[in-house]
């Protein structure tokens, strides 16, 4: 069990860390970039993955 | 760069573009922004050296158990295991970039080794030089150069084709750049009516 948990805590501590805003954005990014590369608008994907990336930095420091 | 309607070894390569760019982009994000508080003066600018003498304390300090070369062998474990993690890594890419191009095992395969030869090359030239760089400069640049290259990688991973190819790695590092500067020059701000800025730590 110890073993399972230190494993759970080193993926947390990896992924998460200090800022879960970082976490979820890096992920959000992407789910919201394949939905509209999906539904036929890739040039907003393109514009707004970098746009939602600086987002999720300037958020994360800015609640901090 | 490949076409989200590919199959086969070009869809495998867009996984592994995903892979690849989602971990390290939301690591080196949380690594740049650590590092962007560090040069506000928020965060001790020489952090660095607290972590590392806390680091060695914790190891139990230099082990004393050293043979006529004068070997650390706690710092060699240590310094071992990092490079045998990033080693590990080189090899995984190489491998996957191997298997997706059919015919560019080879020369993955010389470019990895010729990569390792530089940086030991550079490794044992620059060593103490490279040793004085601030450690969350180095962390900053880092963190954006690899935020640029995991949204480039990312975007492709999920079939964003980006119009100015791979020069917009180039872009997007330079958004990065702009905005980390204007963070830091914003988070500055309110520190500068405090006269010293927390725990900043002079340059020794």
């Amino acid at each position: 069990m110890k073993y399972i948990t230190g494993f759970a805590a080193f993926w947390w501590d990896f992924i998460v860390g200090d800022s879960i805003v970082l976490a979820l954005g890096g992920v959000g990014v992407l789910v919201l970039g394949a939905v509209l590369v999906r539904t036929g608008h890739p040039g907003i994907a393109e514009f707004g993955l970098p746009g939602i990336v600086v987002a999720t930095l300037v958020g994360s420091l800015l609640r901090r | 760069m490949s076409s989200s309607g590919d199959k086969g070894p070009g869809a495998r390569c867009e996984a592994f573009h995903l892979t690849l760019s989602t971990m390290p982009t939301i690591a080196e994000a949380t690594i740049s922004r650590k590092a962007s508080p560090a040069r506000t003066g928020q965060r001790a600018i020489h952090d660095e050296e607290l972590i590392f003498q806390r680091e060695v304390a914790d190891l139990g300090g230099p082990s004393g158990d050293t043979n006529k070369r004068n070997i650390d062998w706690n710092g060699f474990v240590v310094s071992f295991k990092g490079v045998f993690l990033e080693g590990l890594e080189v090899v995984f890419i190489v491998l996957t970039f191997g298997a997706n191009a059919n015919s560019a095992s080879g020369p993955a395969t010389l470019g990895a080794v010729l990569a390792v030869a530089l940086v030991a090359i550079a490794g044992a030239a620059v060593h103490r030089p490279l040793a004085r760089v601030p450690e969350n400069s180095i962390k900053f640049v880092v963190g954006i150069l690899l935020v640029a290259f995991g949204t480039f990688w990312g975007g492709e991973g999920i079939g964003v084709e980006w119009s100015l190819g791979d020069w917009t790695i180039v872009l997007l590092a330079g958004l990065y750049l702009a905005v980390a500067l204007v963070l830091v020059a914003t988070l500055r701000r309110p520190e500068t009516g405090r006269g010293t800025a927390v725990g900043t730590v002079s340059a020794s």
